[in-house]
Order: structure tokens, then sequence, then C-alpha cells
């Protein structure tokens, strides 16, 4: 018989809307990284064994694109896995039918993860064409798709253990996105740094077969590479040798593993064992802390010596705990004075106030500290001032993408999360006017990025005076004299000045104009993110178009701008509409000069520092404020179209 | 107070309401009755100003629904069939939101939120998360909220709904005190017994449409065919038995645990010739009463069990 799970997921799901645009947007991108590719690289082959390496560089391109996507496509269809049953308050029903453990976990994985093969399988004539040129082997296509399965595979496994153990669909769909990054990143991290640092001898990349990007990027080069005979090798040897195999063993393992699990606890986790999932949870949370928690002191005693790495192992968990501590308190607080707009005071305060994004905020103004730390010590040791330069662009722009993040999925969740819980009715049955309901809800926002980008401010001016003052005078004990030592710019370097190499020349502009660009930007992705709100019948799916707008916003900016920006004289100040190369320019002004190719003439240098540059950031920042300002009359206006239809 | 003339509400090929007539004078509990789907929910949403009508005329106080929405707000108060919960609000802040939003200000606000908290028996959750109440107590806190502006009328929908008794009848005695302080109440409830108790006026809609309205009595009369009498006497109620079967009024006679229930043909309002019989006749009386006719039964006879 064929599990009805499977069917009914099969029957429904399939026509949704959600499901439709992501498999357009899968599509698309695949085909449009074939087009470009093949528009800029065509020009420079001739002949059949360019040919040949034409398609050896478009499977690898696309090979990468698509497992990619998979990876942050997989959990828009496998993270609702149970949790949507939970939500519809259909789980309970499923188990009391005669449906085994297996039967339940299998036909909510599989049903999900057909979507996946589905869309994966749509690029095979992709690659039939490719291999039409030549460049790879029948087996490299087997091994990208093996790779992109048994991710899609684990992928799911892990969505519905989790999901097993969660409710609320958006939760675990956002979960799982940070999840899928912090593995990525954080065994990129535990190979390319932490065992490097802790095991002598540690051959870097031995932990490919851990990681899909690295193992996909193995396969890639194989070819390339001699590699020992399979039956040469040992276990490990050959985990380390062939990641590309290591990978789809292990995760197709570990799928197996994680689905057996979720078999055996579905039944019993929803027998009334919540508090025992929860408590599951969090000797999670606390063992994985722990884990970082030694690794990084471990990392630090072994660079710095007992007593000094002990010492700054403290100064920064200290923090933390103190946060931590803070963050429970946070559980049990007293009533607030509610404002005379209670619609911004609500945005701001209680939906800010809860014990998650107290910590989120909490973290963030630490690492904001900490990075300003850091340029202290470059600065009174003597380093780079380039470095320095582009230590502060790395964190602004890594700020910028947090705060346009925070601003567009808060408030793609303003509306339609109320629409949710059902508090949309109430509010709308007050006198309060669609005006002041937006007005509110975008205030409160404003409100609440304000932290964010008070915390950018500090960074960019914090990163001025230090630049500016001689702070190695003043704040020269804060730094311990072996640091010092170690950032230093060596003897041998002296006559060498890169651009951007001076600290006396940290531009004053770059205090503010970082902010007004990415305020701006902020602004309009906000209010884009509450047109998504208000239309959207579910949070997730709001939050969902909110986040992968502000990414291809981000990158559709920066690109055009990048283009834009090599247009004679206006080009540059173009340029300054993305946040990013705004930061370039202020923070790397002679680099950011030099690209746009206009560092040779005297004339145009002093035209865009004294004039281009403040035009091209206001209007920029005007730009974005009228695009937010006709997006709100906009919604102000459909409001009661919108709204009211739907509640 | 409440006025529709032909109010009608369609969703694409569904009909939700039919040119409904309804009227609710100042100062009535008007309790709404019909079936699951009948439409009961749809008319208080539109009166509510949450739907616009798709034909007829909604009147609130005598302004009209979708012409005058924003006068109506003020005067309104509504509870949906759920409670809408701030999951992370605390009870005092969960009504000093709605206060905010009916433009109280402070220190008006608290003193108003004090006074609903001191009324609806909340006022030792004033610190606590709303979450962590109870369904009655946030049911209580429901109408908490819609009493902070002092509204004329009180829109409430299924306000029992999910209840356990001690809480519905913790609810129903809240709403019998907002009915003595001249509140307008349109309430509706499948609890049909509460609502008899409640209310002063019934309408009852199915499919759509109002099938009736009239107060209690007039309801009670119409679905009554025939009267029913409650009696016992002292003693053996055999006699008593031959002796009513005899009268000619009387067309069935049944002994249910020691009373005698005594249908008489048609609607008699006169029934004193059969007491003063057993009188004469030397029977004690115990009892003797008309069984009430319930708002069950008017409701089971009134409706066919059909939705829109």
């Amino acid at each position: 018989m064929v599990n009805p799970i499977f069917m009914r997921v099969m029957n429904t799901s399939g026509r949704q809307r959600r499901h439709v645009w992501v498999r357009t947007v899968y599509l698309a991108v695949i085909l449009m990284t074939l087009t470009v590719m093949m528009l800029v690289e065509m020009t420079s082959y001739r002949g059949e064994a360019a040919l040949a390496q034409l398609g050896e560089s478009l499977f690898r391109t696309i090979s990468f694109v698509q497992l990619v996507l998979i990876l942050f496509l997989s959990p828009v269809y496998t993270a609702g896995a149970i949790s949507q049953e939970r939500d519809a308050q259909t789980f309970g029903v499923l188990l009391a039918t005669p449906l085994s453990n297996l039967q339940i976990v299998l036909g909510s994985l599989l049903s999900r993860l057909f979507f996946v093969l589905a869309i994966l399988v749509s690029t095979l004539p992709v690659f039939a064409l490719l291999y039409y040129f030549g460049g790879f082997e029948l087996t490299d296509v087997f091994l990208s798709y093996g790779i992109a399965a048994s991710s899609a595979l684990l992928t799911g496994a892990v969505a519905v253990a989790v999901s097993i153990v969660t409710t609320g669909t958006r939760r675990v769909m956002i979960g799982f996105f940070l999840f899928v990054t912090a593995y990525l990143v954080g065994v990129w991290v535990l190979d390319h740094m932490l065992l490097v640092a802790i095991v002598p001898g540690y051959v870097e990349g031995s932990l490919d077969w851990l990681h899909p990007i690295a193992a996909m990027q193995r396969t890639l080069i194989g070819g390339q590479v001699v590699r020992p005979l399979w039956s040469e090798l040992g276990a490990w040897d050959f985990l380390v040798q062939y990641p590309e195999y290591g990978y789809v063993a292990y995760s197709t393992a570990l799928s197996v593993v994680i689905i057996v699990l979720g078999a055996v606890l579905v039944r019993r986790l929803a027998r009334g064992y919540g508090g025992l999932a929860r408590r599951l949870g969090q000797a999670l949370y606390a063992v994985a802390g722990a884990a970082v928690a030694v690794a990084a002191c471990a990392v630090l005693i072994r660079y710095r010596g007992p007593a000094q790495g002990l010492a700054i192992f403290l100064l920064v968990a200290l923090p933390v705990a103190a946060g931590l501590v803070f963050f429970r308190l946070k559980r049990h607080r007293k009533p607030k004075t509610v404002w005379d707009n209670p619609i911004a005071w609500r945005e701001r305060v209680t939906r800010t106030a809860t014990a998650r994004r107290t910590l989120v905020q909490f973290l963030y103004i630490l690492l904001s500290v900490l990075a300003l730390y850091v340029l202290l010590v470059l600065k009174v040791g003597g380093g780079s001032a380039r470095d320095a330069r582009v230590f502060v662009l790395v964190v602004t722009t890594t700020q910028m993408f947090i705060i346009l993040m925070v601003g567009a999925t808060m408030a793609a969740s303003s509306i339609s999360y109320e629409r949710e819980q059902g508090t949309l009715d109430m509010i709308l049955a007050t006198p309060i006017t669609p005006r002041y309901f937006i007005h509110g809800k975008l205030f409160g926002i404003i409100r609440y990025l304000g932290m964010f980008l008070a915390m950018m401010l500090l960074v960019t001016l914090g990163a001025y005076l230090i630049a500016r003052l001689p702070v190695e005078e003043y704040l020269g004990s804060l730094v311990p004299p072996g640091w010092a030592r170690a950032v230093a710019v060596p003897s041998g370097a002296t006559g060498y000045t890169p651009r951007d190499g001076a600290w006396s020349n940290w531009s004053l502009r770059s205090i503010v104009y970082p902010l007004v660009t990415t305020g701006g930007l902020a602004a309009a992705m906000a209010t884009l993110g509450m047109t998504f709100s208000l239309r959207a019948r579910k949070t997730a799916t709001a939050a969902i178009y909110a986040a992968l707008s502000v990414l291809g916003v981000a990158a559709t900016v920066t690109c055009c701008c990048s283009i834009t920006g090599l247009i004679w004289v206006v080009g540059p100040i173009a340029a300054m509409a993305s946040p990013f190369l705004t930061n370039c320019a202020c923070f790397m002004p002679e680099s950011f000069m030099e690209t746009f190719n206009f560092s040779d003439s005297v004339q145009l240098i002093g035209f865009y520092r004294y004039f281009g540059m403040h035009v091209g950031v206001l209007g920029a920042a005007a730009g974005y404020g009228v695009f937010a300002w006709l997006r709100v009359r906009g919604m102000v206006k459909t409001f009661d179209q919108q709204v009211r239809q739907k509640v | 107070m409440i006025q529709t003339i032909a109010l009608t509400k369609r969703f694409g090929d569904v009909l939700a309401v039919d040119s409904l007539d309804l009227s609710v004078e100042e100062g009535d509990c008007y309790g709404f009755i019909g079936p699951n789907g009948a439409g009961k929910t749809t008319t208080i949403r539109m009166l509510a100003t949450l739907l616009q009508p798709t034909w007829g005329v909604a009147r609130v106080c005598g302004y009209v629904v979708g012409m005058h929405s924003r006068k109506i707000r003020p005067l309104i108060g509504f509870v949906p069939d759920y409670f809408g919960a701030y999951e992370d609000m605390l009870v005092q802040e969960y009504l000093e939101f709605f206060a905010a939003a009916y433009g109280l200000r402070n220190p008006q606000r608290r003193q108003v939120v004090s006074d609903v908290l001191e009324l609806t028996d909340l006022a030792v959750k004033r610190d606590g998360p709303v979450n962590g109440l109870s369904r009655g107590m946030k049911q209580r806190l429901a109408v908490a909220r819609v009493l902070l502006h002092n509204p004329k009328v009180l829109l409430l929908d299924e306000p029992a709904s999910g209840l356990d008794p001690r809480a519905r009848i913790e609810i129903r005695e809240l709403l019998k005190e907002l009915k003595r302080m001249g509140k307008t109440i349109l309430i509706s409830s499948h609890i049909l017994s509460e609502l008899a108790e409640l209310c002063n006026k019934i309408g009852i809609i199915e499919r759509g449409k109002l099938v009736f309205q009239g107060s209690m009595d007039e309801v009670m009369r119409r679905v009554r065919q025939r009267t029913v009498l409650r009696i016992r006497v002292a003693g053996s109620p055999e006699r008593a038995r031959q002796l009513i079967e005899s009268a000619p009024q009387v067309t069935e006679v049944r002994l249910e645990g020691g009373v005698l229930r005594v249908a008489l043909g048609g609607q008699v309002d006169d029934y004193s010739a059969l007491a003063r019989l057993l009188v004469e006749r030397g029977c004690n009386l115990l009892l003797f009463e008309e069984e009430p006719t319930s708002l069950e039964t008017a409701f089971m006879r009134l409706t066919e069990g059909l939705v829109a």
C-alpha cells in the first residue's frame, strides 16, 4: 500500500504557490548562470579542445550553484515536515491511526524530499548539453548529483528530526537556515583553523568529507590531482583522499541513523515527553556551547600561553555568561509602560524583549565592541593600516547585512504574525487607522534597528578615533605586549607602501556615510518586507520572500553599481547606491578610485571627494527614502482591501 | 442600536449571509443562535467593521458600516470566537496596549486598566504573562479588553465556547453584570440554556437567513405546539391519573418518577379547571406547573440543521 502521508503531501503541496516559485527561481538561477557564463567565456575559447575546456568550466560552476541552491532550498520543502502537521493539529490524529512510526517518518520525509529531488532532476538536460561539450566524465556527473542528493537527504532527515521535537514551522525553517549555515561554516573553521591549531601535524582539508562544498570541490578537481589507489588506503586515508565518496557515504549513513532515531522517538515524544525533548534540546545547546568554549580556550592557550590565553578567554566568556544570565532574568520581567502609540511600542518593546532577541542584541553589541578592540590592538601594535581598513570593511559590511536581514524579516513577520496569532482582528476593531498602524509598525522596527545602527556608528566612529588619535599613548596599556608584537608590520616591509596604507588619512566621512546608505536601504527593505507581510497569509512565506529579497537586492544593487561605476565621472557617484561600495569608498578610498579608473586624475579625485561622493551617498539615501515612502503610501492606501479581505 | 437591512455577504459562490434584517434596541441582550456555518460569525464581523457587506446596510449606533466605520469602532467592543494572544505580553501590558489603541492616555489609562482588572477578577494576574492564563481567565481578559473604552455595544462571538462549567458560570455572571450596566449586547453562543437565562431577545439564523427574531416569550410561544403540565400529589398518583385522564383537554398522561406529565391538546392557556377538578376530588396538590419549553427545543424546531 502506498504511504498515505506521502500521497497527501504529493497531492496537495505540489500545487502550492511557494513551491512553484521555488522551482522557478531554482531553474532561473541555473539558466541565468549558464547563459552569463557562456556569453562571457565563449569568446575566449576556440576549437574542440577549447569547447571541452568550456564544458568543464560550465560543469564546475553549475555543479556548485546547484549544490548551494539545494542546501538552502531544501529547508523550504523539508523543514515543515512534521511541524506543519502539529500546526494544523493533525499530528495527534495521525498518531492515533495504525500507521507505524517508520511509515509516519518516512512518509513525511520522502514526500518532501520528492520535490527536492524533482528540482534536482530538472537540471539533467543542462548537464546533458554540457556533456556534449566534453571536458568531464559521466562519473563526475554522478558524483555531483550524488553529493547534491545526499545533502538533500541529510537536510530532510535533520528537518524531520527537528520537526519532531519542535513546534512552529516558521521557527523550524529559520532555525534550519541558521543550522545549515552554521554547519558549513563550523566544519570549515574546525578543519582549517581549530584542528590545524590544536593537533600537531594536522593536514588542512582532512575533514572535507564532512563538508558538501569542499567534497564537491575535490570531485571537480579530482581529475587534475594524482591520488593513491583505493585499494592502497585505509578507511581514514580513503575519507581524506576521496572525500566525495566519503561525504556521500557519511551523509547517507547519518541520515539513516537520524530517520531510525526519529521513528523510535516520534510517538514517545508525542506521548507527553515534551519536557524531555526540551531538556534534550537544552542539553544539546549546553554541550555545543561547552564544546565551542573548550575549543576556543584550547586555541587561545596554544597560541598565547596558559596565563594570557586564559585571560583572553575569560575576557570574552564572562560577558557572554553575564548575557546569558541577563537573558534568563528577562523571562521574568515587570510590566512595561505602554507608549501612546501602542503599535510601535509592541513592535519595539515586547516583540524584541523575547529572550532570543535579547541574546542576539547582546551578542551583536559584544562583537562590535570586540571589533573595536581588535582595531586598537592593530594600532597599538603598529599593524598595517590596510589590514585595519579591510577589517573595518568586513565588520561594517557584516553589520550592514545583519541590519538589512533583521529589518526585512522583522517587517515581514509584523502583520502576518498578528494574523496567525489572531490579534489582527482585535486591532482592526479598534479606532486605529491604516496610516497609524503602518507608521506604528515601521516606527517600532526602525527604533529596534536604531540599536544596530548605533553599533555601526560606534564601530565607524571608534575606527576613526583610533586611526586619527595617538591612542597608543592613552590606551596602549590595554593591549598585552605579546599581541602588539604579533600584529606589528615586519621591519623588512618598511619600504613598501600599499594602497590605503596610511592611518593618518582615515576619512571623516567614513563615520557617517556607511550609516546613511545602510539606513536608507534598510528602510526600503523594511517596507518591502512589510509589503510581503501584508500579502502573505503565513509568516514563514513572508520571511522567506523578505530574506531572498535582501539577498537579491543586495547582490543586484552591488553588481549594477559595480558595472555603472565604470562610467566616466558619474559612475562612481552612482556606485554609492550600494552600501557595500559606499563602505569600500569610505574605508579603502584609494583602492576604490583605482578600481573605477580615476585615481590618476587629480581633478577627478578632487571632484569625487569634495562633491561626487556626497551627492552619491545623499542621492542614494534619498532614493531609498523615496522608495520607502512610496511603499508606505501604497500600503496605507491598499490596507483595507488587502488586510480586511484576509482577516 | 444595531440594525441591518437586507444585509448580505457573499464569498465567491458561497452566500454566507442572505438578506438579514436584524434589530437590537438599546439595552437589549440579543442572543444570536444558529447551526455551525449559518453565518453568525460573518454577521458579527460585519458589524465589527472587519468585513465589508456585499449588499445591504448595517447600522451600529446610527452609523453605517463601511461608510462610518471609524466612528463605529470606538463605540463597540468586539470579542472574536478565539482568543488572540500576544505571547510576549503581560496581562497589564495587554490591557494597556488596547487602552492606548482606544486613545486613552496615562494616568487615566492605568486607572481604567486597574478598574477592569478588578471588575473581571483578574487583578491578581496583573503581572503574569497572558499565555500563562487558563482558558477561562483568557476569556475574562478578552471581556476586560472590550470594556476599557466603555463601549455602548458589545459584540461577543461564542464567548463561552470551550470553557469548563466554572469558567462558563463566571463569564455568564460577568455578562449579567454588563447587562445590568446598560450595555447593548449581541452574543452568539451554542450553549442555549445560558442564552435563555441571559438574553431578552433571540435571533435564529440558518443558511445565512434569519428564520426567527423576537423576545424569549415570543419564541417559546411560537414553538410550543402543546402544553405540558407537571403535577405531583400527596399519596398515590394513580387516583389523580384516572381523574386527569377523564378530563376533556387531556391527550396523554405519563408517570415519571412520581410526577405526572400531562399533555393537553393544542396551546391551552387556561388549565385552572384541571387543578380545580383535582382539588375538589380530594387530591392534595404538591406541584402544578407548566413545563417550560427550552431554547434547545425551540432551536431544534425552528431550524433544519442546514448550513450556507
